[in-house]
């Protein structure tokens, strides 16, 4: 690792490696949504740049210029126009990897930081998670620190740094981000938002699956997908009752699942214990809501409840949204005579398929026994995601020859089962269980727990029967993050236009008047601490050497780089300025070569020699000048 | 300006030694540098122009022995070094010690003795002790070589590679008396009973004395990190082939200390460093082509670093 070698003192160095790691967190962020080849490139480009700084190989500013255009061209090869930020995110990635091909001056870092920072926006078109705001705090107090570096490197010239003049940059850096925090609240709350997402643009993601149709193994890809569904806060209940009912299906052809508009008598009847909560749903692209199975009631405008118990909106879902919702749970679920439809077999249905089901259920006398003998024979089968029965009949294959599948293949075959031997049934698509958050108090659902099962009507009662439910395997999720994710979801994300309003508002009620009168002590406090800082800094550009050199230049003495002190003031002819300058740099030489600080005497000598030397250049300066 | 010393010990050396080298004052400077930075001198000038002289004259203001060996092609190690010798009376061996085992030691011509000689010699002058028949014999302290060499004569000579010249603290050369000089040389006349005739004006434990005191001059991490940023842009220097070495680094830095000492700091500025650079590294790069003096191209590398603060 070239890293480990470097001094870390030089301050050129210390700068291009924060950079480096500027750019890769900002980097992180986008890297797993755009294309491979964006990627490779991108981290190609670091590693050389990494190699050539410290090799000391520089690369002409053309072939740099050249590279720029191709990679602008790159991304838009092949664009839509409906993804025109993907390129555009893409292009950018790459032209700040360029960046530190060129030259390192000031003016690149600045170019590079501000590209970091655009590419770590970029990320949030992406994601919306609080692991932005962790990137942004580091990105932050990085850019910062390096930007005081820059400062102290062009103030003072000197490359190379102690331990010291590090920890006392580092004191300013946390100084200021310390002081912008509630300056970014402040600007956080009261800066107009516009009631839409400015950039509507279809690129997040997490997928429910569940459209008016459902081909079986399409839901497999979506259980490994730990993305969020949604957040519901209610209290903790038996996790036997966790399901989620988005949409039934009726209408099997063989392959997939459709659902059917099926209208009911009107006769059926609910009771059970109800519950009341709080769904945050994230945009699904879909029209079907999850609501806790059996829904009683949405409170949602604009909703059209379809038989059985299933929400639908109008448009897709294209934005987070909020609704309550009440359930029935441990419910009995009466209907008189379902539809004929829930009868329904798909036409290739095989012989051995119809003799398997007679023979599993021999023995049963009645409904009940045939329901129970059908979930015992299909407890024989593994459940899997990997490798899942393909073909024109995959109920077929699922059942006589992988016998592993997923939800899906074991509510398929239950439903069919049960339909053969003439028991209506059908399979509700949704999401079961849920990670609880007991700070939060929230069940938080993932695409991961995407669920199929089966209702199937007895003795006039439409029951839950879930094949596979207890197999499926579930992580723990760490809390913590659980609840970082719900906090910043709720106050950060969905912060819109509305809330801003509510919050507004509440601010005129008299709960909040005393906010006036801290403000003034506050805005005093705020002016004092920039003030004390504006006076550091400016003692620290007024360094006596600064102040000595520029003395000097006033009386057209101006110092090279490669002139030691000394060396500068020996050829002055003036002899009286000579000997000043001189008392002041042995003065301060001892000091600065001892690596002493300036005490405050110290301080007040050099001060009263300065004078003395601006008196004398200035007398030289009004008179004409004689020729010794 | 190397001349402007103000250390009162180094002011009576000088003024001492005036009188009788005239016009060599910094040559006498810079040998007083390696002398008290622990160091030797390499001096490559043209005969005649007193490079023996000032060999005697150091020695005998200082109060040192003194030593000559006069470089010839079939000089042997065992010339410089010296031999055991069988003693009849005694019935043993005795160690005959040769020129070596003085103070200051003058190697004439270094460039006419033989490969094998040379790097007996420079191999006493790294260890500072010789071993002969088994037998280790430590040099006298302070030992300090001057070496001489003569640039015009090709014919019959060994030059010494870089790798032995870096061995050699200070590489310079005297250079013509100016007229002034000149003409009070031939007024006066020169005589060696004069030189031998100088009084001491230190004595050994004095020099130990300034050599420890040096030593202890405090060098700032803002001056080591400019040297270092000079070696580092020789190494990168398109012209240079072999950059400076670390033991060039380390020559730059007691070298400059001692300036600083003859300066009457404490400290180090970079002027102390700037003023000996051109003696202390050109001899130790190698240029990829001849057509330069090394000497410019340390100037122009140096010309390129910032200096401090």
């Amino acid at each position: 690792m070239p890293l480990l070698s470097i001094d870390f003192f030089k301050i050129n160095h210390l700068l291009f490696v924060i950079s480096i790691f500027i750019v890769i967190i900002c980097f992180w962020g986008i890297v797993f949504n755009i294309s491979l080849s964006v990627g490779i490139i991108f981290s190609t480009i670091i590693f050389l740049s990494i190699l050539f700084y410290f090799k000391g190989i520089k690369i002409k500013q053309w072939i740099i210029n050249v590279l720029s255009i191709i990679f602008l061209i790159l991304p838009f090869l092949n664009f839509s126009i409906e993804d025109i930020i993907l390129p555009s995110v893409e292009a950018l990635a790459l032209i700040t990897a360029l960046r530190f091909l060129g030259n390192k001056t000031p003016r690149e870092y600045f170019q590079i930081y501000l590209m970091a920072i655009l590419l770590l926006s970029a990320s949030t078109i992406f994601s919306v998670s609080w692991i932005f705001l962790v990137r942004f705090a580091i990105v932050f107090i990085l850019c910062l620190f390096s930007i005081l570096l820059i400062t102290y490197l062009k103030e003072t010239s000197q490359n190379y740094t102690g331990k010291g003049v590090l920890k006392g940059l580092l004191k300013y850096t946390v100084i200021i981000t310390i002081l912008s925090i509630p300056i970014s609240v402040v600007f956080f709350i009261f800066l107009p938002r516009t009631p839409y997402p400015l950039l509507n643009i279809g690129l997040a993601s997490a997928k429910t699956g569940f459209s008016s149709t459902v081909n079986l193994g399409s839901i497999s890809s979506i259980e490994e997908d730990k993305s969020t569904v949604m957040r519901v806060k209610m209290d903790k209940i038996d996790v036997n009752q966790l399901y989620w009912r988005m949409i039934t299906f009726d209408n099997f052809d063989g392959k997939k699942w459709t659902r059917e508009e099926i209208f009911n008598n009107g006769d059926e009847k609910i009771t059970g214990n109800r519950i009341r909560y709080s769904v945050f749903f994230e945009p699904s692209y879909e029209n079907y809501l999850p609501v806790l199975d059996f829904p009683l009631n949405v409170y949602l405008q604009n909703l059209i409840l379809e038989y059985p118990g299933v929400y639908k909106t109008k448009n897709p879902i294209q934005k987070p949204l909020k609704y309550i919702a009440e359930s029935y749970i441990n419910y009995e679920y009466y209907e008189k005579q379902p539809n004929k439809k829930y009868l329904q077999l798909p036409d290739n249905i095989t012989n051995r398929f119809r003799e398997l089901t007679e023979e599993i259920t021999s023995k049963a006398l009645s409904k009940e026994e045939i329901i129970n003998s059908v979930i015992d024979f299909l407890k024989n089968y593994e459940y899997s995601l990997k490798i899942l029965p393909q073909g024109n009949n995959p109920v077929d294959d699922f059942v006589f020859n992988t016998k592993k599948g997923n939800c899906e293949y074991f509510a398929t075959t239950m439903a069919l089962m049960l339909r053969i031997k003439g028991i209506h049934s059908r399979v509700v698509g949704g999401f079961r269980g849920g990670s609880y958050n007991p700070f939060g108090s929230y069940y938080l659902i993932r695409a991961s727990d995407a669920h199929l099962w089966v209702e199937a009507w007895t003795n006039g009662v439409w029951k839950r029967y879930d094949p596979s439910g207890s197999r499926v395997v579930r992580y723990n999720e760490p809390i913590v993050f659980n609840l970082l994710d719900y906090v910043w979801n709720n106050f950060v994300i969905n912060y819109d236009f509305t809330t801003q309003l509510k919050l507004v508002n509440s601010i005129k009620s008299p709960t909040f008047h005393f906010e006036k009168k801290y403000l003034l002590p506050l805005l005093f406090f705020i002016v004092l601490i920039i003030s004390i800082y504006g006076l550091k800094i400016y003692k620290i550009n007024r360094s006596p050497l600064k102040r000595f050199l520029k003395i000097m230049n006033k009386g057209g003495y101006e110092r090279k780089n490669n002139e030691g002190l000394e060396e500068f003031i020996i050829n002055i002819s003036d002899y009286q300025i000579r000997e000043l300058a001189a008392k002041f740099i042995y003065f301060y030489l001892e000091i600065y070569f001892k690596d002493k600080k300036f005490s405050k005497s110290d301080i007040k000598k050099i001060n009263s020699i300065l004078e003395e030397l601006d008196a004398s250049i200035k007398r030289r300066i009004s008179k004409p000048i004689k020729n010794h | 300006m190397i001349e402007k010393v103000k250390n009162q010990k180094i002011l009576n050396i000088l003024n001492h030694l005036k009188s009788c080298l005239q016009g060599k004052e910094k040559a006498i400077i810079l040998s007083l540098i390696s002398i008290f930075s622990k160091g030797h001198i390499l001096i490559e000038d043209l005969p005649g122009l007193g490079k023996t002289s000032l060999a005697i004259a150091l020695s005998r203001a200082l109060n040192l022995s003194f030593g000559r060996i006069q470089c010839t092609n079939d000089l042997l190690p065992s010339d410089i070094t010296g031999l055991s010798v069988f003693n009849k009376s005694t019935g043993e061996f005795e160690f005959k010690p040769g020129p070596i085992f003085n103070n200051i030691v003058l190697v004439d011509e270094i460039n006419r003795a033989t490969p094998k000689t040379q790097s007996s010699l420079l191999e006493a002058m790294a260890e500072e002790q010789v071993t002969i028949d088994g037998t280790t014999y430590k040099l006298p302290k302070p030992f300090f070589v001057i070496a001489t060499q003569n640039p015009i004569e090709f014919y019959g000579t060994f030059p010494l590679p870089e790798g032995q010249l870096d061995r050699f603290m200070l590489k310079i050369s005297i250079g013509y008396p100016t007229s002034e000089a000149e003409s009070e040389i031939l007024k006066k006349g020169s005589s060696r009973e004069e030189l031998y005739k100088l009084t001491p004006v230190l004595d050994r434990e004095e020099i130990l004395q300034i050599q420890n005191d040096i030593r202890n001059i405090y060098i700032s991490d803002k001056i080591i990190h400019w040297i270092i940023d000079f070696i580092d842009a020789t190494r990168k220097d398109n012209r240079i082939i072999l950059g400076l070495s670390t033991r060039a680094g380390l020559a730059i830095t007691y070298a400059a200390k001692t300036n600083a000492f003859f300066k009457g700091r404490d400290y180090i500025i970079p002027e102390d460093v700037k003023e000996i650079i051109p003696f202390v590294t050109p001899h130790r790069i190698i240029l990829r082509e001849d057509s330069i003096s090394k000497e410019e191209v340390i100037l122009s590398v140096l010309e390129r670093i910032s200096v401090p603060p």
